[in-house]
């Protein structure tokens, strides 16, 4: 077919409008069908638009309640919260927190380093809530004994935790250091990176004390120090023997397994003793199974006249 | 929605109108996937004399191809035919422009637009230019580009229209929301889809002879040097039949196709055929050689008329690559011996190729199967579909809703 430029002769020049001379209802239909099909379309666009205008006042709205939450501001509060005695003032001695800075800068891993070389905490979190808020959790050791190291003719007070971490204790009151029993005859362990390295097999001592203090309280309350000379922390072991010394210099051997027998086996004696008038005992020795050894003191001490337990 | 851009083409004949669309899946390839064939009414001699009923007629075929191939057309390549389309030969000769005398492109371009703006009446417009070949300096030449000479001359055979009579047919489509992609004369179409290349370089003469109208291409050197369009048709012999046998025109129809033949042999000299061939009161016998004297002596005049307008044409009055006969009156029996008989060559029934389904291959759908692979080796069919899938979204919805053409 050869190419027919539109010149003044050519029928290309013969205009073709959408005629309505000659319209038929199958005409008629295709046009109707095609305005449809154009509307659709137009209606499938405006739809497109409208969702993506929802689209973005969406995600303005979301990125609005984002900032809400706020930028970054200037470090102004601190929560803080530990299961043990510190304190939020030893808190902010200790880290010098950097107030002012903003909390988007302030080097969360620097000041959990800090509080991580703390013989005395356990596991920190911190948590920046923004805009202006720090949130530092604590986890403490908790203290089973106390022990007095001797260096020099220095003594100094450590507290010994149940899991046998030997640490300086801070923040913790009179009364309540005063209630824990001494621990001696254990050899510690300098740790060269400071400090002491932990009791071995001290989680049984510790064990042993726990169930005292829990089901014979009386008897735990007046107990002052505990020696471990024979308990080298295996329970087992041929002759191991927990010594403990009361407030009232009684001496009570414990064997380090079934510690709840001879608990039971102490009380009875102990109200044995008190109901009968006898003199204080001066060692009871319960490492004999199902026998105990009973030695008294002078006569002139009565357990009607001092107090045993 | 079809992957790949679709092209429709549709004649509009006397007798039928056959819509036939085509998935254009490259430059060479097409698939067709629809198609439609409806009765045609408003339409004698391939000219609309009842718009009405032509449009009513033309939008049905349109509709039924759209359902068929499940898409929705804005484009047609129309077939054109009628009484109305005549043809002359124009040359445009410039000299070749270059100090070497070498032709150039720009030679070519020149010769070819001086030969195509040949001045028509005002009622008529081109329809087709269709190439016959350049010569330089006398010497016929097929590519001129980069030879030596000085007078180059382009050759075209230039086929134009009454523009009332196109403009109406133009109209039809129009009315249907349809655009007319390009016009082509029905007997280029025919001739193109039913020659083959030795054939065309031979020199053959296609008649494609639907109900209304006779159209005629002439090849020689692979060029169609000439076309025409007789208004003369198988409506003719129906009507000549009509006459001859006081007949309506139905019955007349009905005998044409069921014992109708172009010439009569020996071997039918017994045979008789009874009028109405219900064999009713007032129904008669007739020997057969009365019916086919009538026929033969129509067709004989068709291909004499075809004939005496080539006979200048032809060397020694020679169609050496023979005559090929098509359209749906050429299905009439042994019109191939007529045309014999008058043109004094080999003559056969053109046949559609075989990559079309065999309903297709039938004489009668060579214009509007012609068309369509015109239009796809054309290359404008593609690009056309591509220009239209790939304008602006705006353009498309405007176009949807009327706002634009």
């Amino acid at each position: 077919m050869a190419k027919t430029p539109a010149t003044s002769s050519n029928w290309k020049t013969i205009e073709q409008p959408k005629l309505k001379r000659g319209m038929t209802p199958q005409s008629k239909g295709k046009r109707i069908k095609h305005f449809l099909k154009g509307m659709a379309w137009i209606l499938g666009i405006v739809l497109m638009i409208g969702c993506g205008w929802v689209s973005v006042q969406g995600y303005q709205f979301v990125a609005r309640w984002v900032s809400a939450v706020g930028p970054s501001q200037p470090l102004s509060h601190v929560v803080f919260e530990s299961d043990g005695v510190l304190s939020k003032n030893w808190l902010e001695k200790k880290l010098m927190l950097p107030w002012g800075t903003p909390l988007l800068s302030v080097d969360i891993h620097g000041l959990k380093e800090i509080l991580e070389k703390e013989s005395q905490i356990q596991s920190v979190v911190i948590e920046r809530h923004f805009p202006s808020t720090l949130n530092i959790y604590l986890k403490e050791l908790q203290p089973a004994a106390k022990i007095l190291v001797r260096e020099g003719l220095k003594s100094t007070l450590y507290l010994v935790s149940e899991n046998g971490q030997v640490y300086l204790g801070e923040g913790y009151s009179k009364g309540h250091l005063n209630t824990l029993p001494f621990i001696e005859g254990v050899q510690l362990r300098k740790n060269p990176q400071g400090g002491f390295f932990p009791l071995e097999g001290f989680q049984a001592l510790s064990d042993f004390l726990a169930q005292t203090k829990l089901y014979y309280p009386d008897l735990y309350r007046n107990w002052r120090g505990i020696s471990c000379a024979r308990f080298k922390g295996q329970p087992d072991a041929l002759g191991a023997a927990i010594e403990v010394k009361t407030d009232n210099e009684s001496v009570i051997v414990f064997s380090p397994q079934k510690p709840l027998d001879q608990l039971q086996r102490l009380e009875y004696i102990l109200n044995y003793v008190a109901q009968n008038g006898k003199p204080l005992p001066k060692r009871i020795d319960l490492t004999l199974e199902d026998q105990a050894a009973v030695e008294f003191q002078k006569p002139s001490k009565t357990v009607a006249s001092k107090k045993l337990k | 929605m079809k992957s790949f851009p679709c092209i429709a083409a549709i004649e509009i004949g006397t007798a039928k109108t056959v819509v036939l669309v085509g998935e254009v899946l490259s430059k060479k390839r097409l698939n067709l996937i629809g198609m439609s064939e409806v009765p045609s009414r408003g339409i004698q001699k391939g000219e609309v004399v009842d718009f009405k009923a032509a449009s009513e007629a033309t939008h049905a075929a349109l509709e039924a191809a759209e359902k068929s191939a499940k898409i929705h057309l804005d484009k047609v390549y129309l077939a054109q035919t009628g009484g109305h389309l005549q043809g002359s030969f124009h040359t445009g000769t410039v000299n070749v422009n270059s100090s070497d005398n070498i032709v150039a492109e720009l030679d070519i371009d020149r010769a070819t637009k001086e030969a195509k703006q040949k001045q028509l009446a005002e009622d008529r417009v081109y329809v087709h230019h269709i190439h016959n070949g350049f010569s330089l300096d006398e010497r016929p030449l097929a590519e001129p580009l980069g030879m030596q000479g000085q007078k180059l001359t382009a050759a075209y055979w230039s086929v134009h229209a009454d523009t009332k009579r196109l403009r109406d047919m133009i109209h039809l489509l129009n009315a249907y929301g349809l655009t007319v992609a390009d016009v082509m004369v029905s007997s280029v179409a025919s001739a193109k889809i039913v020659t083959t290349l030795d054939e065309r370089k031979a020199g053959t003469l296609v008649i494609d002879i639907g109900a209304g109208t006779t159209d005629y291409a002439l090849y020689r050197d692979n060029f169609i040097i000439h076309t025409g369009v007789l208004p003369l048709g198988g409506d003719h012999i129906t009507n000549d039949l009509s006459l001859a046998f006081r007949l309506d025109r139905a019955r007349a129809e009905t005998l044409k196709c069921d014992m109708g033949k172009a010439c009569w042999l020996k071997e039918d000299q017994n045979e008789t055929f009874w009028l109405l061939r219900d064999r009713s009161i007032g129904d008669r016998s007739f020997p057969k050689k009365a019916l086919v004297a009538v026929i033969e002596a129509r067709v004989k005049e068709i291909f004499q008329i075809i004939q005496k307008k080539i006979s200048p044409l032809l060397i020694d009055n020679q169609i050496s690559g023979g005559v090929i006969l098509t359209g749906g009156s050429a299905l009439l029996p042994r019109m191939n011996l007529v045309a014999e008989n008058v043109f004094g060559c080999g003559v056969r029934l053109g046949e559609n190729p075989s990559w079309v389904r065999d309903d297709l291959r039938l004489p009668p759908y060579s214009t509007v199967l012609g068309l369509l692979t015109q239009a796809l080796s054309d290359g404008s069919a593609l690009e056309r579909s591509k220009k239209n899938q790939s304008a602006p979204l705006w353009n498309r919805l405007a176009k949807m809703l009327h706002l634009t053409h």
